[in-house]
């Protein structure tokens, strides 16, 4: 235990912060073993400790490194983190108590609905829990997918093959020319087209969330091919690598390992952070505005925070039951601030 | 603080108890120095590489970030403390007192503005009304003064130009505005003594006229101070200051062990090797080179040409023999070199390794195989090592790839840490922490680690002091030596001098082709074409070449 907790002194700051926020992001994961047991209570309290704990020992890390900044953005994302792991943890039960019910309808806060209801008789705190949920893995999606596409796209823009660098150029000029809220709007609209015509026959599985996270992830593509191409092509025309050649090293060694992964990853990082953050607000503003256009449930939608906005409106417009609008509020501000704040610290500790 | 304040006759530069502290480390890299230099002298500040110099000359102009160096004691500027002055209030004094040559000022370019608009924008800072033919006249002044014609820079990005000229615009950078106090940090690093000479020739010229009135130099190289008749040497060690006198007191009473060593080798250095051996015919040379042409494809929409850079050159190496490629800097030494060792292809002509043309070597084990017995060292040091990895690993990697064993690798650094003058605890630093010529030992035990039969060195001795480059001759003579395993070595070298040391054949190149041929002997005494004449003057006027064996 003493030579582990000394190896993890003797990693270089740097790396130190970037496992903190990779295991921060992954942590929700681990709690879906715990939906073989199926004892409500049990999987919350073990869900909420072990989840408290981790986040609080992350804390207690990094505000020893003396990052506040970090530990400030880890604080105000705890909302989605939190909730994300509770709900891989116990998805049914809030599923269930998310059900829609005229009879319990606006509800104040009570021992029965700690948050109270909602105007279609939703418990509150459930709809967070589970909004969250698919908040962090609208965003997760549209991360990975753009790390998937963008990261081949950055090396091919940099290769010095000309047919490869001009396919990759097509196909990044489209994306940046297509604008991105269209692009997803449409995806999500011949997606939605088809699940509601469809809904009649058979119950439509969930595939809202993933196909807005790849819409979303598609869309961003250039952000992270653009950044990878430049960094590629500088550190290409540096003496090391010719000096690495004579050497003998493979040339995909050189490129994946040299290049990519040693002085890359750190602004990749940064970039999937702030792309990360892109997307809960992007998904937000979708699930307000088009509401429909981000599925109802049973036609293969999903509760989002930005939905229970938008059909909390009454309540906004007329500023009657306050208590079902602050809740959504105050977890998307919380969110969004946090990860863009995760982002902005790491940005300041990695690029030197 | 207008531009046409004139000094008087204060002292231009006093420095007082000037200590600099590396705050993360707490090390005194400038200890307690105090100098003071009045107007109209030239100083010189010698010393080992990593010795300090570069970080006070950074003080001096106001360039230490104070979130990384803590500085104690002051430095007055022509009467004017400099010490804590915010970076706004700097800025009157630094572009119109002062300016810098900074080490390999080629680094100093930006890549993506032409050459002229950059010498453009240097005059622009300190005059910003200057008319439009004044300052082309300006610049053409100064791009003259480095030793370059008009028509190679004008029009011209920065990766157009060679190396050296490349370094000599970053030279006429500094000159074009007059300065009172022109610093210049080992300007004379990368050149070939022919251009360093005429530097030489220039600053004293501007002393003459006004334009430089107190000019302070670093440099490792008591050549170049010999030449510029320095009337103060001040020495470095590990933070130290120490005067020594004027260039005659150097040579003769040097005032500290690590000078006087420095003195004494460079002595040692330039005693002409009498002992010229045979040319030795072991069968098939090691390295054949025939018909060879390379130039660079001018990509035009209807046809492609290529303006060829080096034509016709036939040479060949046997095993155990050192051949030098000497010429003037942009004459198409390192293109060859490049062309052996497969950074550039396209080359027409015939290149065989071991009797085997060089493009055939295509297997991971052949790879392997040539590459292991084919190592180089490149001309500067500054981005020969992948900035992210430690130096250790960055060695670990080569050597790694290049088949050799742990066992081996482990001997290798047992082997040449110590001749190479580094310690152990710099194999985990990054290369940013290093300094230039910390590096540059570091790819040469990079180069030599591997035991390669072929070593090609593409200007090794540039970024070296005297000591370090004692070291490298050494290890060069001792690998060649070596009777189980004679090492070759392509030298390629602008001083002549060290190379009569060295080599065995002597190849003098100019613009492209060769010009001579021959043995050192027949090079140094017998030759006739104007380029070979140049070469040897220039070494001459720099003391690094007597015709006579010196005595120590």
């Amino acid at each position: 235990m003493d030579e582990w907790l000394k190896k993890l002194e003797a990693m270089p700051l740097k790396t130190k912060l970037m496992w903190a926020i990779v295991i921060f992001i992954a942590l929700p994961f681990i709690f879906l073993i715990l939906r073989v047991v199926s004892s409500h209570t049990f999987r919350l309290t073990v869900t909420l400790t072990i989840d408290g704990l981790a986040i609080g020992a992350l804390l207690y890390f990094v505000i020893r490194f003396r990052n506040l900044y970090l530990g400030l953005g880890m604080l105000l994302a705890i909302p989605m983190q939190l909730s994300t792991s509770i709900a891989f943890a116990d998805f049914p039960f809030f599923i269930d108590h998310s059900a829609v019910s005229r009879f319990t309808s606006l509800q104040v806060p009570s021992g029965d609905y700690l948050l109270g209801t909602d105007y279609e008789g939703r418990d509150i705190l459930a709809t967070i829990i589970i909004g969250g949920m698919h908040a962090y893995l609208v965003a997760l999606i549209t991360t990975l997918t753009a790390m998937l596409v963008g990261i081949p796209s950055g090396i091919f823009l940099s290769s010095k093959n000309r047919y490869i660098q001009s396919v990759a150029t097509s196909v990044t000029q489209f994306f940046e020319i297509v604008p991105q809220l269209f692009f997803v709007l449409i995806i999500m609209g011949v997606y939605n087209f088809w699940a509601a015509s469809a809904a009649g026959s058979r119950l439509v599985s969930y595939y809202s969330v993933p196909i807005a996270g790849i819409a979303i992830g598609l869309s961003s593509l250039p952000s992270i091919a653009r950044i990878l191409e430049n960094r590629l092509s500088l550190l290409k025309s540096q003496r090391f690598v010719t000096a690495l050649k004579s050497s003998n090293v493979k040339p995909s060694k050189i490129l994946l390992y040299n290049l990519l992964w040693k002085n890359c990853v750190a602004e990749l990082l940064i970039q999937a952070t702030f792309l990360f953050g892109a997307a809960l607000l992007l998904e937000s503003a979708l699930g307000y505005a088009f509401e429909i256009g981000f599925g109802d449930l049973g036609t293969g939608g999903y509760l989002s925070w930005g939905k229970i906005l938008a059909e909390a409106r009454r309540s906004i417009l007329f500023g009657e039951n306050i208590y079902v609008i602050i809740p959504p509020i105050i977890v998307t501000l919380s969110s969004i601030l946090g990860v863009n704040i995760l982002g902005d610290s790491l940005a300041k500790h990695l690029r030197s | 603080m207008t531009q046409n304040q004139t000094l008087n006759d204060k002292e231009t530069l006093r420095v007082e108890n000037l200590s600099i502290l590396l705050k993360k480390t707490g090390l005194a890299v400038v200890d307690n120095v105090s100098f003071s230099i009045k107007k109209g002298e030239t100083v010189a500040l010698l010393g080992e590489s990593g010795a300090g110099k570069t970080t006070l000359f950074r003080a001096v102009m106001g360039l230490l970030a104070s979130y990384d160096w803590e500085t104690t004691g002051s430095i007055h500027i022509a009467g004017i403390k400099t010490n804590g002055l915010l970076p706004k209030q700097m800025e009157p004094i630094r572009g119109h007192f002062m300016r810098c040559i900074f080490q390999e000022p080629a680094l100093s370019l930006n890549p993506s503005i032409k050459v002229d608009h950059q010498l453009k924008e240097a005059v622009r800072v300190v005059n910003p009304d200057i008319s439009p033919e004044d300052l082309n006249q300006r610049i053409l002044e100064a791009v003259a003064n480095a030793g370059l014609t008009p028509e190679v820079v004008v029009g011209r990005y920065p990766r157009e130009l060679s190396g050296g000229q490349r370094q000599r615009v970053g030279i006429a950078l500094s000159l074009v505005c007059p300065s009172p106090l022109l610093l210049a940090d080992e300007p004379s690093n990368s050149l070939d003594s022919v251009t360093v000479t005429e530097l030489i020739k220039t600053i004293k010229k501007l002393q003459s006229t006004g334009n430089i009135q107190t000019f302070f130099i670093i440099t490792h190289d008591l050549s170049v101070l010999q030449a510029l008749e320095c009337e103060r040497v001040l020495f470095m060690d590990e933070g130290k200051l120490y005067e020594a006198g004027n260039i005659q007191n150097v040579l003769q009473n040097p005032v500290h062990e690590k000078l006087a060593r420095i003195v004494a080798l460079k002595s040692i250095i330039n005693i002409k090797n009498d002992d010229v051996p045979e040319r030795r015919n072991l069968g098939a040379p090691l390295v054949k080179v025939s018909n060879f042409n390379f130039g660079y494809l001018q990509k035009s929409f209807f046809q492609k040409k290529r303006n060829s850079i080096v034509k016709d050159v036939n040479f060949e190496i046997q095993k155990g023999e050192f051949i030098a490629l000497v010429g003037n800097s942009g004459c198409g030494k390192s293109t060859i070199a490049s062309n052996i060792t497969k950074e550039l292809n396209g080359f027409e002509g015939e290149i065989l390794f071991d009797s085997k043309p060089i493009n055939a070597f295509n297997t991971r084990k052949e790879s392997t195989e040539f590459f292991r017995s084919l190592q180089i060292i490149f001309q500067e040091p500054a981005d020969t090592f992948d900035p992210s990895l430690t130096m250790r690993q960055n060695l670990v990697e080569c050597f790694s790839s290049m088949g050799m064993t742990v066992g081996e690798i482990e001997e290798a650094f047992n082997e040449l840490l110590d001749r190479l003058n580094l310690e152990e605890t710099m194999l985990d630093k990054l290369p940013k922490k290093l300094s230039g010529g910390q590096k540059q030992r570091f790819a040469l035990l990079r180069a030599f680690g591997s035991k390669p039969a072929m070593m090609i060195a593409d200007e090794p001795f540039n970024n070296l002091d005297m000591i370090a480059q004692e070291s490298l001759i050494s290890l060069l003579k001792e690998r060649k030596d070596d009777p189980a395993n004679p090492m070759s070595c392509l030298l390629i070298s602008h001083d002549i001098g060290v190379v009569s040391k060295l080599c065995d054949q002597v190849l003098v190149i100019d613009d492209g082709k060769i010009a001579e041929m021959g043995t050192i002997d027949q090079i140094l005494y017998h030759s006739t074409h104007k380029a070979t004449q140049r070469l040897i003057e220039a070494a001459k006027m720099l003391g690094t070449y007597s015709k006579e064996k010196e005595g120590v």
